[in-house]
């Protein structure tokens, strides 16, 4: 079971690769709400409104709508805290299309340096780990908001390490009752799922299908 | 030599004034006074901080921050806004006695009944408290003087003709009139009494623990003479008008006041409760004010999240599922889940813990260690209490 390809959920892309640049502008331009165009700035309650739609969004497991609302090249905030936010949003839904895993780890872990005690943060940096543990294919190059810069698991014993590491970040969350939200819950089941304990697998999985806005996201990694 | 001294003891005295008023100053600063009340001293806080100035400013069809907001939103707040919409100045606040401030800050109680919130339970030490009283009220107040049965009847008289109960309660000795402060909201403010007025005018009841008894008259004959931005009016009393009045609000017999109850909690919701029901009539609607998410209200989440009114940044974020989930933090700075017990309520989550804590605070029997919420408000119904209270039992659905 834990040298098998992990299924992908519904709704999220088979493969997803940082693309050139002039690509990604085409591909947001096309996409991209009537109202954006080139170099605006959010600010204000538009700003905030944004943000909030592209949270909602990533809960519900719509990876490209959050790109849709957060298009890099195209938008920024006047906010520096609204731009921090709008970046990592935008790193996890790719996460969860499967793509730049590392690059994505090496950001939260960046972030998490700032809000070490943010469950929100450590749940997502496992869920990466979680999830870069066993693809096969992961960013050669980082993001340019990271400092960070990862060697990628190679061996089977890295993978069970890094499995090993996020199932200790998650477990305390569990403990204290400071599961975030049900993708914490997902990843928490994968790692059960992985060390053969169905039973925990089968608990973690239904505390997400209760407190997700998306039952059917709640399934292993 | 004699002149010198006195000098110096006069300059040494001036030096222990300006200490002090630094030092309250710096109290008012650091506890935030001025976000609700005006003749702090202080400058205005922005506009983001200031709890009355941005509902007033929404009151009056005005963008406090400046940015457009259509018109249907602007109603629906305006329609919400019930609390905070006026707050008392501390301009001559001599007028009140200084035991009585040191009672009101280490226990703030309602004072008005037409105002839906009162002073907020701060975290404000004896030392701090004695401080702030003593700055705002530098003389401690004369003793209560006698009376007689003529003065009374004289006031009682005096009390009815001068309109008084127009505004003010008398809890104990007159009748209220019902129902003043809901017909005076919608009114333009040249109404009279505006709703300003009725809001702000405390129950008399009071008076004779609150006021300094030799400052009683002076106000009751020209209180804008003493206190410029107060709604109450000048009404042409005598000198001898004003002392039987006085004596009739500091000296009539007050009838029994029963302690107020604390209620009890609801049995849990056997029916489903879900997260969008308690958003709607609990957190969205009250909490996330003071626990908002900071990086979406650009740095400030509210004194709930990011700190405010003397409070350390607690990390509790009201405003979303998620950020309840995240719980907030304690005082060895780590998380812990807001819907676990706390220590000085085992039996119940510390979520709850807090809303019932607030009916005990304004019963007057505060519990040690649990600061009633909503902070400064009305406590909520004990129905909505149950209602977060069978959402956390049921494990927080969705």
């Amino acid at each position: 079971m834990s040298e098998d390809r992990l299924h992908i959920g519904p709704g999220t892309p088979t493969s997803a690769v940082v693309c050139p640049a002039l690509l990604v502008l085409l591909v947001v331009a096309l996409a991209a709400p009537a109202a954006a165009c080139m170099n605006t700035v959010l600010a204000g309650r538009e700003a905030t409104q944004r943000l909030a739609e592209a949270e909602a969004a990533l809960e519900r497991g719509e990876h490209a709508r959050v790109r849709t609302l957060l298009p890099r090249l195209v938008i920024t905030f006047d906010d520096g805290g609204h731009r921090q936010r709008a970046v990592v949003l935008r790193a996890v839904s790719f996460m969860r299309a499967d793509a730049s895993l590392l690059a994505v780890q090496a950001l939260l872990r960046d972030r998490l340096t700032e809000a070490p005690d943010d469950p929100r943060l450590v749940a997502w940096l496992a869920e990466t780990m979680t999830r870069s543990a066993d693809r096969e294919r992961w960013a050669a190059r980082a993001l340019k908001e990271t400092k960070n810069v990862l060697a990628a698991p190679r061996s089977a014993a890295d993978r069970a390490q890094v499995r090993a590491e996020a199932l200790a970040m998650l477990t305390p969350l569990e403990q204290r009752d400071l599961m975030p939200d049900g993708w914490a819950w997902v990843t928490l089941a994968t790692l059960h799922a992985q060390r053969d304990d169905a039973a925990a697998r089968d608990r973690a999985l239904a505390r997400c299908r209760q407190v997700s806005p998306k039952a059917e996201l709640c399934h292993p990694l | 030599m004699k002149l010198v001294c006195i000098l110096a003891l006069i300059a040494l005295a001036g030096a222990a004034r300006a200490d002090g008023s630094d030092a309250a100053a710096a109290l008012m600063q650091r506890f935030e006074c001025h976000r609700c009340h005006e003749g702090t001293g202080l400058p205005p806080p922005p506009i983001e901080k200031q709890c009355v100035g941005c509902h007033r400013a929404l009151l009056a069809g005005e963008s406090p921050l400046g940015d457009p907001i259509s018109p249907d939103v602007l109603a629906r707040w305006q329609g919400n806004l019930r609390s905070l919409n006026v707050a008392p100045s501390l301009a001559a606040s001599d007028r009140f006695r200084r035991d009585w401030l040191v009672a009101f800050l280490r226990e703030p109680h309602d004072l008005r009944p037409g105002l839906p919130a009162m002073m907020p339970r701060l975290a404000l030490s004896a030392d701090a408290i004695a401080l702030l009283a003593a700055h705002l009220s530098p003389s401690p107040g004369a003793a209560l003087p006698p009376t007689t049965a003529e003065a009374l009847t004289r006031g009682r008289s005096l009390y009815a003709a001068a309109g008084c109960d127009a505004c003010h309660a008398f809890a104990g000795v007159m009748p209220r009139r019902s129902g003043a402060y809901a017909a005076a909201i919608g009114q333009p403010h040249s109404v009279w009494p505006s709703a300003d007025a009725i809001a702000l005018a405390p129950d008399l009841a009071v008076t004779r623990r609150r006021f300094r008894p030799e400052r009683l008259v002076e106000w009751l004959r020209d209180p804008p003479a003493m206190k410029p931005d107060t709604p109450m009016p000048r009404i042409g009393l005598t000198a001898a008008q004003a002392q039987a009045l006085a004596a009739f609000v500091m000296h009539a017999p007050l009838a029994p006041d029963p302690p107020p109850a604390v209620g009890e909690r609801l049995p849990p919701l056997e029916r489903p409760v879900s997260y969008a029901e308690v958003e709607a009539r609990v957190l969205r609607k009250v909490c996330w004010h003071c626990h908002a998410d900071a990086v979406l209200a650009h740095g400030d989440g509210g004194p709930g999240n990011s700190g405010g009114f003397g409070f350390p940044a607690r990390g509790l974020d009201l405003s979303s599922y998620i950020g309840a989930a995240k719980g907030s933090r304690g005082d060895d700075g780590r998380r812990r889940s807001v819907f676990r017990p706390a220590p000085a309520a085992p039996a119940m989550p510390r979520l709850v813990a807090h809303l019932v804590a607030r009916h005990h605070e304004v019963a007057g029997k505060p519990i040690p260690g649990l600061r009633g919420m909503p902070l400064g408000l009305p406590p909520l119904p004990w129905a909505d209490i149950q209602l977060v209270e069978s959402w956390i039992a049921q494990g927080r659905p969705r």
